[in-house]
């Protein structure tokens, strides 16, 4: 039950930031600092709201959510995909390893690559148009060829 | 890849996390071919968000451990305060790189104790995160995570240096 509170969680901060950041133009930081400073506070001032686990682990994970949220609306645009990262990223969060654990930034990791995970979803469900570096590259590179 | 390598040999005996996690590995090196990269040139000023990284850390670090705020808050107090900072002066391009620099390195203030002993740690990593963060301009642009990742390398990369030479 812990754990569906904690992927409920992912999935809600990454589409309230994304709304904040995008549909209410605050911008990606402000977005995510907002939302989870009004997380962190409630839990902070009123630790026993809850029980001891969902206290400490519900505004990491609300603020790990919240990076996802933080994306550009160029990049993605459909909020069931944010939703699905946020999904990715509490997975993420709980099958966590202990060699990392503590430091700075995992969360962010996480964020990044549920985010990613999300991304590649279309190539394999519809045929998109692949824009990237690399493309390019081998485009110039075949054409010097030629 | 490192975390998530990480993860698989911790969960190497859970078989279901275990597939799940190379079908993580599969689709993110997917994704790698389809984020776009945008080919930015650095500039001198640029540098001066390694500055900005490290005190973001340096503020965070304060918060979280010395007033023991918690991460959560301390970032999110650092961040929302971060964000009002380019409406000093709209027109300044470098008040625009501000939240953005602060907000990365208040990740790194995250860091538990037990990991970033001391100030000088926290200054190590917040500086390594503002190289990978210029260094970075033009990779991921407008991707979610993509300064709690430099955070996490300069954190990283910081524990490695001290492990080595320390």
């Amino acid at each position: 039950m812990e754990n569906l509170i904690l992927v409920t969680t992912g999935i809600v901060a990454a589409l309230v930031t994304f709304i904040v950041n995008e549909k209410l133009n605050q911008g990606p930081v402000r977005a995510s600092a907002i939302v989870s400073l009004v997380v962190g506070s409630f839990f902070y001032w009123f630790p026993e709201e809850l029980s001891n686990e969902l206290t400490q682990n519900i505004p990491i994970v609300f603020i790990g959510g919240s990076f996802i949220g933080m994306v550009s609306s160029n990049i993605i645009s459909n909020y069931w995909m944010i939703g699905i990262s946020g999904a990715i990223f509490s997975f993420f969060y709980l099958n966590a390893s202990n060699f990392f654990n503590g430091y700075g930034g995992t969360l962010g990791t996480a964020a990044c690559i549920s985010l990613l995970v999300t991304l590649s979803l279309p190539v394999i469900t519809k045929k998109h148009r692949i824009v990237n570096g690399f493309l390019i590259l081998r485009g110039l590179i075949l054409k010097r060829k030629k | 890849m490192v975390f998530i390598a990480s993860i698989l040999f911790e969960k190497i005996n859970t078989t279901p996390i275990l597939v799940i996690m190379c079908m993580i590995s599969v689709f993110v090196t997917l994704a790698y071919v389809k984020v776009p990269l945008r080919h930015d040139t650095h500039f001198m000023d640029d540098f001066s968000v390694v500055l900005l990284v490290a005190l973001g850390a340096a503020i965070s670090y304060y918060f979280n451990i010395q007033l023991g705020l918690g991460p959560v808050l301390s970032v999110g107090l650092i961040g929302t305060v971060a964000s009002f900072v380019p409406k000093i002066n709209k027109k300044s391009e470098r008040l625009q790189l501000v939240p953005g620099s602060i907000y990365c390195g208040s990740f790194i203030g995250m860091t538990k104790p037990s990991i970033a002993t001391d100030w000088h740690f926290v200054l190590l990593a917040g500086t390594l995160a503002g190289i990978l963060l210029v260094f970075s301009k033009g990779v991921f642009h407008g991707m979610g995570g993509k300064l709690g990742t430099i955070a996490f390398g300069g954190v990283a990369l910081a524990s490695l240096f001290l492990f080595l030479f320390f």
